[in-house]
């Protein structure tokens, strides 16, 4: 029986990672309407930046984190420069063939750099378990609870309080309305791109001591995918109580049913919540429009 | 507009050339004797690829919905057929067509979430199907081999006679070649038309009588029996069948195919997999390159050539037609206009299905109509009714529920309390797309065409409700298809010409200017066979001249063809030109119902048009 907490404690280190995978997906759809399909990518980047930046050039790991969100938000603004704004006319279909095209590039250009050798982020954090109410969790994981949390928090203030943050959530709302009132929309749309890739790269530098780092990282984008769609698509909570749904719904699966049914379990979640209820836990149905 | 006419017949110059094609044949035929055995393999790929394009381009370019489930069914189709013959000894010709037809069920299941999601969401749906599968190839190991693979050969197919690579690649090719000529019959029959109206406007369709549920799926179950007719070709063409050749890359390959191929487009389909079969073939000496170069393929093709190959070559055609056209100094006609010059001759084809209505017949009685969303009470209590052969107008102040009452009507919105009947029948018994059959049908106030089908097209989806015909009808042209497509064609082109477009029938219907589309919208309507027309503000948006020729194309489709028109109307003198009666919809309550006289000298009408004073001041 002790299992279970440990169970569900592990689960939401990992599904804390797709939550942030979920909300960079969140975040860009809210304001284009694209489903990121490069956000994968951002994550990979954030954790070949990692290992450069901590295991390299030894730097301590959370300034680290701030110069990997930099790299990362980099990936976002090419991918926004290069697939979106051309093709800003073009269906949002084949805006989001784009983004998995110029995801594809960016996997490939660091296959090609670094090559397929495993690499990890080691050193920073010390590997003891640590212990909590007869519930045991290593460094890292919890690093990555704690992490997450701090990046929510002060992106939920972002939102509320900065001027940017302000003249992000209106843009969401009405592209039309918030350039009458002098917002540079497609500045906006940059700085969106930017801010959802960084959120991606943040989960690639703590996800590295755990999995190792390899240019297949960008599979995680599976599960923050599901995870955004069970919270609803458009709210940053439902994109946290549905990456932490999956991910402690792995780890059930994975120990009561089978390790195959590990890798298929969000996709359960998924057609449950499409059935159910459509429009995500987190979602306002619509009435259909004529 | 002009040059788009010319596009179609160009079209048809290619299409229509038999020579061509004999030709493309016999160099098909003769490649493997001359090519080497590698050659031949990479043929009878492409072969595979082609078959795989077409599948998934019947669901996407014409269809319109999106899935990553391709090679899924690619994979079961590959893997039964292989398990199937090697193992328990089921002859090829027997597992592929019943493999395929299973398969083309379990279609039908993966498309239900379409039904109710669209777009990312399905693209969702569909690509945790492909990794479900892809899961139960790599770990499902007794049956299907697990991760090594699975082997296959001929001999265990119970086909060892095509042991040769030549002769297989004859097979595979007599194959694609009709899985095309299906294609083509398929996008050309009531089914095709289906797929693209809902491609184009989905609720335009519904309204013209396309059940989406059924066609939605139909096209899932389609895109599947391609994919494992696809996949049994695979599994006489290779050694072992590899479990990840069935995932989601594979899959998004597929998606490849036919964008830089063409959406929407069969030339597309063949066109695309014979590139991108080809290139990594050629690009073999830069393997650790591939995906980068398919990469950068796709977005250039994405942002400068987003109609694929097929859309290139069919501009470049236009324009060099066009060119040889202007050098010989003869333009393309333009249109005439004819309007009522043909609609005495073509009325005599345009006889009705329906049982005629009777005299002083109530064709539409509504009764107490309420409908609120969350607070606003948009119709509270409204009554209507429309008599046979009658023109009724339905005017009212802006929001005061006309457009709302029209989609209770046409079952858009489901009333809170209240009762419609329809020739006796009580609407809300009945389906949006089963209106159309009984003779009720709309048009909308935003013009709502299929913008990618051509003008016949457009009404030949108007008969839809009508037309028998079905996926083997289709598919083997019987007689009875035969003639009925053909009667339905010369009925579709007599409607055009009843509207005056029926010099443009074969161009696009976005390409046409918006006087035209409105009328293009009501020879839709009348394909459908109308007893009532509901007209949402059919003359909003068009020129005097315009409007003067509705009001003559509007009293003749009643004088001659005996349709009762119901309509919301904003401009005064229209409705008093063209309607018999007028009620006068206010907050949601008829306020007042006559003749244009009665309505017109009605102070509570005055009120609420121009407010009290007004009112007071007229009396």
């Amino acid at each position: 029986m002790e299992l279970i907490p440990q169970l569900i404690v592990s689960g939401i280190a990992a599904g804390a990672l797709y939550a942030l995978v979920a909300i960079g997906l969140v975040l860009i759809y809210k304001a284009t309407e694209i489903v990121n399909f490069a956000q994968g990518e951002s994550v990979t980047v954030g954790a070949y930046m990692g290992w450069l930046f901590v295991t390299e050039f030894h730097m301590p790991y959370f300034p680290a984190i701030a110069a990997v969100m930099a790299a990362s938000a980099l990936v976002g603004i090419v991918v926004e420069r290069v697939a979106y704004r051309p093709l800003i006319h073009s269906p949002p279909f084949t805006v989001i063939l784009a983004t998995l095209a110029v995801g594809l590039i960016i996997k490939n250009a660091i296959r090609l750099v670094w090559q397929d050798t495993p690499r990890t982020i080691n050193g920073a954090l010390s590997a003891t378990p640590l212990e909590f109410a007869g519930v045991l969790i290593t460094p890292e994981r919890l690093a990555i609870i704690v992490t997450v949390a701090v990046v929510v928090t002060a992106l939920m203030l972002f939102f509320r309080f900065t001027k940017l943050g302000k003249a992000m959530r209106a843009t969401a709302q009405s592209q039309e309305a918030a350039s009458l009132m002098g917002i540079s929309v497609s500045g906006i749309f940059s700085k969106t791109w930017a801010l959802g890739s960084a959120l991606g790269g943040i989960a690639g530098v703590l996800i590295a001591p755990l999995i190792g780092i390899n240019t297949e990282l960008g599979g995680v984008l599976i599960p923050g995918f599901v995870a955004a769609i069970v919270g609803g698509f458009t709210s940053i909570p439902g994109a946290i109580v549905g990456g932490i749904m999956v991910g402690v719904f792995e780890n059930f699966a994975g120990v009561y049913v089978s390790s195959s049914f590990k890798r298929v379990v969000s996709f359960v979640i998924l057609i449950a919540v499409l059935m159910i209820r459509p429009s995500g836990l987190f979602g306002k149905p619509v009435r259909k429009q004529v | 507009m002009t040059d788009l006419s010319v596009t179609t017949t160009v079209q048809k110059k290619i299409v229509g050339q038999p020579a061509i094609y004999g030709l493309l044949l016999l160099v098909l035929i003769a490649l493997p004797f001359v090519a080497s055995s590698y050659a031949v393999h990479i043929l009878s790929t492409m072969g595979i690829a082609v078959i795989l394009a077409l599948g998934l381009n019947l669901l996407m370019g014409y269809a319109g919905q999106v899935s990553l489930a391709n090679a899924a069914f690619f994979g079961i189709g590959a893997y039964a057929v292989a398990i199937l013959g090697n193992r328990y000894g089921v002859p090829f010709w027997l597992a592929v067509p019943v493999v395929a037809v299973l398969t083309a069920g379990l279609g039908f299941v993966v498309g239900l979430p379409a039904l109710r999601v669209s777009s990312h969401y399905l693209a969702l749906a569909t690509l945790a199907f492909v990794w479900t599968v892809q899961v139960v190839l790599v770990d499902w190991v007794s049956v299907t081999g697990g991760s090594p693979g699975f082997s296959t050969s001929r001999s265990g197919l119970g086909i060892a006679y095509l042991q040769d690579d030549k002769s297989y690649y004859f097979v595979i090719l007599a194959v694609t070649i009709a899985m095309v000529v299906l294609a083509l019959r398929i996008i050309d029959s009531k089914i095709g038309r289906a797929f693209m109206a809902i491609r184009d406007n989905e609720n335009a369709a519904e309204v013209m009588g396309v059940n989406l549920a059924k066609y939605k799926t139909m096209a899932f179950a389609v895109n599947a029996f391609y994919c494992a007719i696809a996949g049994g070709l695979q599994a006489g063409l290779v050694r072992f069948l590899d479990p990840y050749e069935f995932g989601l890359w594979p899959s998004i390959w597929h998606l490849l195919y036919i964008v830089v191929g063409g959406l929407g487009s069969v030339m597309g389909s063949v066109l695309g997999p014979l590139v991108l079969v080809a290139l990594p073939e050629l690009l073999r000496p830069f393997a650790e390159y591939r995906e980068l170069i398919f990469a950068f393929v796709l977005l250039l093709t994405l942002i400068y050539m987003p109609q694929g190959m097929a859309g290139k070559l069919q501009e470049f055609w236009r324009r060099t037609v066009l060119r040889r056209q202007a050098a010989a100094g003869q333009l393309p006609a333009v249109e005439k206009s004819a309007t009522l010059r043909n609609q005495a001759r073509s009325a005599t084809r345009l006889q009705s299905r329906h049982a005629p209505t009777a005299e002083n017949e109530m064709v539409l009685e509504v009764e107490g109509l309420h409908l609120s969303f969350g607070g606003l009470k948009a119709l509270q209590g409204a009554s209507l009714s429309v008599k046979a052969g009658q023109i009724r107008a339905l005017i009212g102040p802006n929001g005061a529920g006309k457009t709302t009452f029209l989609n209770s009507l046409s079952r858009v919105y489901v009333p809170d309390a209240g009762a419609m009947r329809f020739r006796g029948k009580p609407l809300l018994d009945l389906k949006a797309h089963d209106l159309v059959a009984l003779g009720l049908v709309r048009t909308f106030q935003t013009i709502r065409l299929f913008g990618k089908m051509s003008l016949v097209e457009n009404v030949l989806v108007g008969m839809h409700a009508h037309l028998r015909e079905g996926f083997l009808g289709a598919a083997l042209r019987l007689p009875h298809n035969v003639a009925q497509t053909r009667a339905a064609r010369e009925k579709a082109l007599a409607l055009l010409a009843y509207v005056g477009l029926d010099q443009l029938a074969d161009t696009n219907a976005s390409s046409l200017a918006f006087g035209q589309q409105r009328r293009l919208e009501l020879a839709r309507a009348l394909a459908a066979d109308p007893v009532l027309l509901l007209l949402d503000e059919p003359a909003s948006g068009l020129s005097k001249h315009e409007i003067e020729e509705l009001l003559g194309i509007l009293r003749t489709i009643r004088d001659q063809l005996g349709v009762s028109i119901l309509l919301i109307e904003h401009n005064m003198n229209f409705v008093m030109g063209l309607a018999d009666r007028i009620s006068v919809l206010d907050h949601g309550v008829m306020i007042a119902e006559g003749t244009p006289q009665e309505i017109q000298g009605d102070l509570k009408v005055i009120e609420a048009y121009l407010g009290k004073e007004r009112a007071v001041a007229k009396a």
